[in-house]
C-alpha cells in the first residue's frame, strides 16, 4: 500500500525529510545497547540477559525501545540505562 | 547538476529540428541521496530540486515527437533499488515516486526502459541506444563488441570506436548535459574527458541512418539541420 501524496512533487520532499531523520533515539545521556554493555562488562550474552532482567525487575535499570535508519531500512533497537 | 547552457542549447535545437524520434538515454535524475552508502553531503542534497529539474527537462523535450523513449540510467534506477530495500514510510514514498515516473511516461506517450543490459535497449532502425554498461577509456570499444552499432551515454565523454567486423560495428559515446565540475569528481582526471553534447540524425525507411554529433566548442553548439543525398 503506497502512501498518498497529493502533489506530484510531494513524494520527493517527504522522502527527503524522512531520510534526514535519525530515527527514534533515547532522550538524554547514558543509554547503551546490549552489544555496548556486553563489551564494557566483558561478559557473554547469557549472563548479560540474566543481569539485565534482574536489574530491571529491581528497578535499577530502565529500558527504551526505539529505532534508527540504516541505508533506508528501519532497524529496531533497545537501549538500557542505569537509573 | 544540469549544465544550463548545454540543456538550453539542446532544447532550442530540439524545437528547431523537431525530431520524430526522441530518446532520453538515462540519468534524467541523480537521486544521490538514495545511493547505497550515501555520504552526509549526498544525503543533504535536495531530492525535490533533483526531481523537479528532471521533470521539467523531460516535459519540454517530450513536448513533440511521435516515438519517445525514456531510458533509466544507473542513477535513475537508485529509486527502484531503494524502494526494494527500504522499509516503512521510506518505501512508501519511494514507491509513490516510481508511480509518478510511470504516470508521466504515460502522459508523455513515451516508453520506459529499465537499466538492464539485455532489456534496456532502444532500437532506432539498425541503431541501438543504451544508457551504458561499461566505464573507463575502453568503454566505447566494449559497447561496440557487445551491441554492435550503438550509441551510449554513462561515460560523459564523446568518443567513436569501430571494431573489426564484416558488418559495420561502430559505437559512439554521445557526451552529457551535466556540470563538469561536480564535487565528487574534483580530483578525478576522468572528468577531463567529459564533453557536453548530444546525438541527432536522419533515419531512412530501410533502417539505415545518418548519425551526427553535436558538441560544445567554446561553449557553443554548431549543428546541421538538413540532409542532401548524392
Amino acid at each position: 500500500m503506497c502512501a498518498k501524496t497529493s502533489k506530484p512533487t510531494d513524494w520527493a520532499a517527504l522522502l527527503e525529510d524522512e531520510l534526514k531523520k535519525e530515527g527514534k533515539l533515547p532522550p538524554g545521556k547514558g543509554w547503551l545497547t546490549q552489544r555496548e554493555i556486553k563489551a564494557q562488562w566483558n561478559i557473554g550474552y547469557h549472563k548479560l540477559y540474566k543481569m539485565l532482567r534482574s536489574l530491571m525487575a529491581e528497578g535499577k535499570v530502565e529500558r527504551f525501545d526505539g529505532h534508527t535508519y540504516t541505508k533506508g531500512r528501519v532497524s529496531t533497537k533497545t537501549w538500557y540505562r542505569v537509573k | 547538476m544540469q549544465d544550463e547552457k548545454a540543456v538550453a542549447s539542446l532544447l532550442a535545437f530540439t524545437k528547431d529540428f523537431d525530431p520524430d524520434v526522441r530518446v532520453i538515454a538515462g540519468d534524467l535524475w541523480d537521486f544521490r541521496n538514495l545511493r547505497k552508502g550515501a555520504s552526509d553531503d549526498e544525503k543533504a542534497a535536495s531530492l525535490s530540486d533533483d526531481w523537479k529539474a528532471g521533470l521539467e527537462f523531460a516535459s519540454t523535450f517530450f513536448a513533440g515527437g511521435s516515438d519517445k523513449t525514456l531510458m533509466l540510467g544507473n542513477h535513475d534506477t537508485r529509486l527502484w533499488d531503494f524502494s526494494h530495500s527500504a522499509t516503512g514510510l521510506l518505501r512508501d514514498y519511494a514507491s509513490d515516486g516510481i508511480k509518478r515516473v510511470q504516470g508521466y511516461v504515460k502522459k508523455w506517450n513515451s516508453k520506459l526502459l529499465p537499466y538492464d543490459s539485455a532489456k534496456g535497449i532502444c532500437h532506432i532502425g539498425h541503431l541501438k541506444v543504451v544508457h551504458g554498461y561499461f566505464a573507463g577509456a575502453n568503454a566505447t570499444q566494449q559497447h561496440a563488441r557487445v551491441y554492435g552499432n550503438v550509441i551510449h551515454g554513462h561515460t560523459h565523454d564523446i568518443a567513436v570506436c569501430a571494431i573489426p567486423s564484416l558488418e559495420p560495428k561502430e559505437a559512439r559515446s554521445i557526451g552529457c548535459l551535466c556540470k563538469r565540475d561536480m564535487d565528487y569528481c574534483n580530483a578525478k582526471t576522468a572528468k577531463l574527458r567529459w564533453s557536453h553534447g548530444w546525438a541527432y540524425g536522419f533515419l531512412f525507411p530501410n533502417g539505415e541512418y545518418v548519425l551526427n554529433q553535436a558538441r560544445s566548442i567554446n561553449g557553443q553548439f554548431h549543428v546541421c539541420q538538413d540532409i542532401k543525398t548524392y
